[in-house]
């Protein structure tokens, strides 16, 4: 018995031995050694204040220890000869969904984002009526959840970020982009695997949308661009309701019956109260008026993420007080458009005049920071920064709105977003000036550690871009390679013949398809007509969507497919119901 | 060089911008003019001032006069009427239809005007210059509608008529029934996709609306008179369809009906009845000339097509005499356009109820004028050439009645908003202006950091199908 005893105090001891010995290494290779570092040589562009020539940079454990011209260098450091090179704080993009695994479903009957548990409803006015037809109440849709916390979606691995530290973002905004409440957003740093360890903040914002996402039919309420307004402002309506009631019931819990729990309305309190903003997806002049109407109707704390036509409205986005979280993903002419002249000159003024934005909002004095607009790429990120420079933007203030500008705004300025003393060791140390196209990007550092730029710079990337070029990092070459975080890497381009079974009898449907990063667009031949589809790669998925005209009525169709070579099967869904389908593509000739 | 013609466009720009500013605050000055008033007749040699946006004075020449700085309009030659009105449109929204429910009195259509859509400048060339732009008709209760002035150029706030009388769109019938459309020809069922499927689920579907909305009614009434106690009750849940579906049993939420056939509008004006509120306008009312005195008895309105039928099944009994018919049982008639196309040619919609209904050029006028002004409870504002009312006119080339007329000037609180000579004037230097940015984004093209990602919509995807709400299927 004693033996016994003995030998399980031994395999405890074993085990914790073991546990702390993996709990001190280091994820990252680079990290073997202690975590400090001496940047030397270099040009080190603080932003916060004067730019250093043959400066230094000290990283110990994480944060920056000092910065200056003529520091010693510490005999534990390793030395990072950087003469020659010139240092930034690490980039933000302050708007993205990076990090949170595939995208949940864009549409479709029931099924909630990110496989959160049904939690109540948000009062959606009307559901009685539907009911009278015999239709189950729905659970709650994707994308009608503001308790929806990107913090507990996020899905890391040591690779998910090495396109963007490769190009530099050494922090994100993020949170999911389906549906109207889209979730509550988080701000991390791009380090290694622990999610946890990432958080710099949370939540920083309720992000919202004025796409519903779903259908006209049968994908529940609320299937219009109306519908959405009404369902924002009905809920926000039942969140001041929901205060009042608890706040009665607080002042005197005897004589008063106890009010509902409720996920999504709790959730929408500090919204209401105006502690926690709001981000609103909006892009054109329209657009960017509602979001400040009904931030106006209700009081809220805001944010404009996109703006791509704020500059239409600076001087009203100034009285506003508001922040613009500017997207650099500036519209572009249509990939397959057959005549120019089929296009508006408004349209043609519009993308002529979007990189202006950045310029134009600086010299309003609204307060904004850039973000990559869920851009493929997101080595886009500094090239369209870099557009906006010459475009009118002064080239310190593009910097700034890549680091200082986004840590004001999220409120985290006392520890990121400039090269300063006791500031996170967010570190991008480039080849030259970061808005020169030439420039390559050398090393980055995350919360003091080194990772490794894993393909060429950021502007480098020749037509095809670097996914399927296959980078240094090891990634096959080509279409059908191994699926990277963005999905670019699986090529759906081509013929695709699926069968679709109803009960009515197969349908037979043929996507023509060309691809441009993860975005598909083409069209699908039906018995009904042909009609132009969109969709989205993500992993080894294609999700699509297309509006099939059917005697003069529309109907939206959603879809997804697994691609597996050149077979792809999976459910569309029209009007709330789903149908599988299975086919192929054709072989290229 | 640049900048210098820069500063110059500059200065240009803004006195352009004030010459506009001090045009709507002073005058304009429309003489010898042939004035089609809508209200009191033909003015031959007559003129019209618009002071401050408003009509200040119409008579002959003689009787109307103007201040020195007025700015002056010849339209010897032509013809004046009062901007035309369009008491059915779908024009400048994002969307149509918030379909996925039956009842849907919480949306509104204001919600998502797009000022940028062509169509309000293509109309404004026709004479348009209001409209109800309204929800569409998948939904026995559908949205509120929105009620828009053409002011091209302008903002969407001010589009929106400001204090505008509020209406609901309903719809009878067919659409809302979703008749061919039950089963779904890609994973269909067979089974009802969204109740009702039938005429009496329709009535049904309004009736339980307007029961539940007595009951939120009452709820309410509660808690003011427990108020009124001294108590200090919670109140009820604000619920924004039951709140609209109560604004019409209070009276202050006005009720367009989308129908066809008579026994449906003999359904709604009884469930009006019974619920206490009335129809204001019976929309397409195809079949109105069946029931006729039953509508004028009730006392709405009618707003149809001038010549349209056949196109569904529902449709079959339609006459062209309709519009006449409904008018000479004392029903306040309107011809509407439910399209972008129509809405360019009103005052053709209206010469065709004079062929087939054999009515004055006045009535006729009035179905395009006065009376959809009426119909949207706006003819305090607009729909006739009285003084008082806004300085909305079109003026044309000759008789509107005449298939050889088209519109030269169209102005809305007397600020020219299309003006023919100035569009031809332009389109020169557009056409430059487009082959130049054209050109530019092909040698941008052409360079080595070309971007390859398509870029964001612009315009949300989200807007419902038109064709739903377009009763030609």
């Amino acid at each position: 018995m004693k033996l016994r005893k003995s030998y399980v105090t031994l395999v405890c001891v074993c085990l914790l031995f073991a546990t702390m010995t993996l709990r001190f290494t280091p994820n990252s290779a680079a990290a073997n050694a202690a975590d400090v570092y001496a940047i030397k040589g270099a040009t080190v562009v603080t932003v916060s204040g004067a730019t250093i020539r043959n400066g230094v940079v000290i990283i110990r454990d994480g944060l920056i220890e000092a910065v200056g011209a003529d520091l010693p260098i510490p005999g534990d450091a390793r030395v990072i000869d950087a003469t020659g090179m010139t240092v930034y704080p690490g980039l933000i993009d302050a708007y993205t969904n990076a990090g949170l695994g595939t995208a949940a479903p864009a549409a479709g009957a029931g099924g909630r984002g990110g496989g959160a548990p049904a939690a109540p409803v948000v009062a959606i006015p009307g559901l009685g009526v539907q009911a009278a037809g015999g239709a189950q109440p729905a659970p709650t849709p994707a994308g009608q959840s503001p308790e929806l916390m990107a913090a507990d979606q996020l899905k890391v691995t040591a690779e998910t970020f090495d396109n963007q530290r490769s190009a530099g973002i050494t922090t994100v905004l993020t949170a999911p982009r389906e549906g109207i409440y889209q979730g509550q957003s988080v701000l991390i740093n791009l380090g290694g695997e622990d999610a946890d360890k990432l958080i710099l903040k949370n939540p920083v914002s309720l992000n919202v949308s004025f796409s519903s996402g779903r259908g006209f039919g049968g994908g529940g309420y609320p299937g219009s661009l109306m519908g959405v307004f009404a369902f924002l402002r009905q809920s926000l309506l039942d969140a001041q309701h929901y205060k009042l009631a608890w706040s009665q019931y607080n002042q005197n819990k005897r004589g008063i019956q106890r009010p509902d729990t409720d996920k999504s309305l709790a959730a929408l309190q500090p919204v209401i109260d105006a502690q926690l903003p709001v981000a609103f997806s909006a892009n054109s002049v329209r657009e960017i008026k509602r979001a400040i109407g009904l931030a106006d109707e209700f009081g809220l704390k805001f944010m404009i993420a996109g703006g791509t036509q704020s500059y239409e409205v600076a001087d009203l986005l100034k009285q506003k007080n508001a922040t613009v979280l500017l997207s650099l993903n500036f519209p572009q002419r249509p990939a397959n458009l057959e005549d120019p002249e089929s296009e508006s000159l408004r349209t043609l003024r519009e993308r002529a005049d979007a990189p202006k934005a950045a310029a134009t909002l600086h010299k309003a004095g609204v307060r904004f920071a850039f973000q990559s607009g869920y851009a493929a790429r997101p080595s886009d990120f500094i090239a369209n920064a870099a557009k906006a420079v010459e475009a009118g933007l002064p080239k310190d203030i593009a910097l700034k709105a890549m680091t200082i500008y986004p840590a004001e705004i999220f409120g985290v300025s006392e520890q990121l977003g400039s090269i300063e003393k006791g500031k996170i060791a967010n570190l991008v140390v480039a080849s030259g000036d970061l808005f020169d196209r030439r420039t390559q990007i050398k090393y980055v550092f995350v919360d003091g550690k080194s990772y490794e730029v894993k393909a060429a710079a950021p502007t480098q990337a020749g037509p095809g871009g670097r996914f399927g070029a296959g980078g240094p990092g090891g990634r096959p070459g080509g279409g059908g390679g191994r699926p990277n975080a963005d999905g670019a890497g699986l090529s759906v381009a081509g013929s695709w013949t699926v069968t679709s079974e109803s009960p009515q009898g197969p349908v037979q449907l043929t996507f023509s398809l060309t691809q441009e990063g993860n975005r598909v667009s083409g069209s699908v031949a039906s018995p009904f007509g042909t009609f132009p589809v969109t969709g989205t790669v993500s992993g080894s998925e294609l999700s699509f969507a297309f509006t099939a005209k059917i005697q003069d009525q529309e109907l939206p169709v959603t879809g997804k497919g697994t691609i597996d070579g050149n077979a792809m099967r999976g459910t569309l869904n029209a009007m709330g119901q789903d149908a599988s389908f299975s086919g192929s593509r054709t072989p290229r000739q | 060089m640049k900048r210098y013609t820069a500063l110059l466009l500059t200065v240009l720009i803004t006195l352009v911008g004030v010459v506009a500013q001090a045009q709507s605050q002073g005058e304009v000055l429309i003489k010898n003019a042939t004035v089609m008033t809508a209200s009191h007749g033909t003015i031959e040699g007559g003129s019209i001032l618009i002071r401050n946006g408003k009509i200040a004075a119409v008579g002959k020449n003689n009787e109307v006069q103007a201040s020195a700085n007025a700015k002056v309009i010849d339209a010897t030659g032509m013809f004046v009427t009062p901007g035309l009105v369009d008491a059915h449109s779908h024009s400048a929204l994002d969307a149509l239809n918030e379909g996925t429910l039956s009842v849907t009195a919480m949306v509104r259509m204001k919600d998502v005007v797009n000022e940028t859509d062509i169509s309000i400048y293509r109309q404004l060339a026709g004479g348009t210059t209001t409209v109800h732009a309204m929800h569409g008709s998948a939904n026995a209760i559908g949205g509120q509608n929105v009620i828009l002035k053409w002011k091209w150029g302008k903002s969407v706030e001010e589009m929106i008529v400001p204090d505008m009388p509020r209406t609901i769109k309903f719809a009878l019938g067919e659409n809302p029934k979703r008749s061919g459309n039950q089963t779904n020809p890609f994973a269909g069922t067979g089974r009802p996709l969204r109740f009702p499927a039938t005429r009496m689920g329709v009535e049904f579907t309004i009736r339980e609306a307007f029961q539940q909305a007595r009951e939120y009614i009452a709820k309410w009434d509660a808690y003011e008179a427990a108020k009124k106690r001294g108590e200090n009750p919670l109140p009820p849940r604000r619920d924004l369809k039951l709140d609209a579906i109560a604004d019409i049993i209070r009276g202050n939420l006005f009720v367009h009906s989308h129908c066809y056939r008579a026994d449906e509008i003999l359904m709604l004006i009884n469930v009006a009845q019974e619920f206490g509120w009335k129809v204001l306008t019976f929309q397409h009312v195809l079949e109105g000339y069946k029931v006729a005195k039953e509508i004028a008895a009730h006392g709405a309105g009618g707003s149809t097509f001038s010549d349209w039928w056949a196109y569904k099944i529902e449709a079959f009994d339609a006459i062209p005499g309709n519009a006449a018919i409904m008018h000479r049982h004392g029903i306040l008639t309107s011809v509407n356009s439910d399209s972008d196309d129509l809405a360019r040619r009103l005052y053709q919609e209206a010469a065709k109820t004079i062929k087939y209904g054999l009515l004055t050029d006045e009535e006729a006028l009035q179905f395009i004028t006065l009376n959809p002004a009426k119909q949207i409870k706006m003819d305090s504002r607009i729909g006739s050439i009285d003084v008082g009312k806004d300085g909305d006119l079109a003026i044309f080339n000759g008789h509107p009645f005449s298939i050889y007329s088209r519109v030269e000037m169209t102005l809305i609180e007397g600020e020219v908003y299309f003006d023919r000579k100035a569009d031809l004037a332009r389109r020169d230097q557009l056409a430059k202006e487009k082959k130049e940015l054209i050109e530019k984004e092909r040698r941008a093209a052409g360079a080595p950091d070309q971007q390859r990602q398509p870029g964001p919509q612009i315009t949300p995807t989200v807007s419902g199908p038109r064709e739903v709400a377009h009763p030609h299927q």
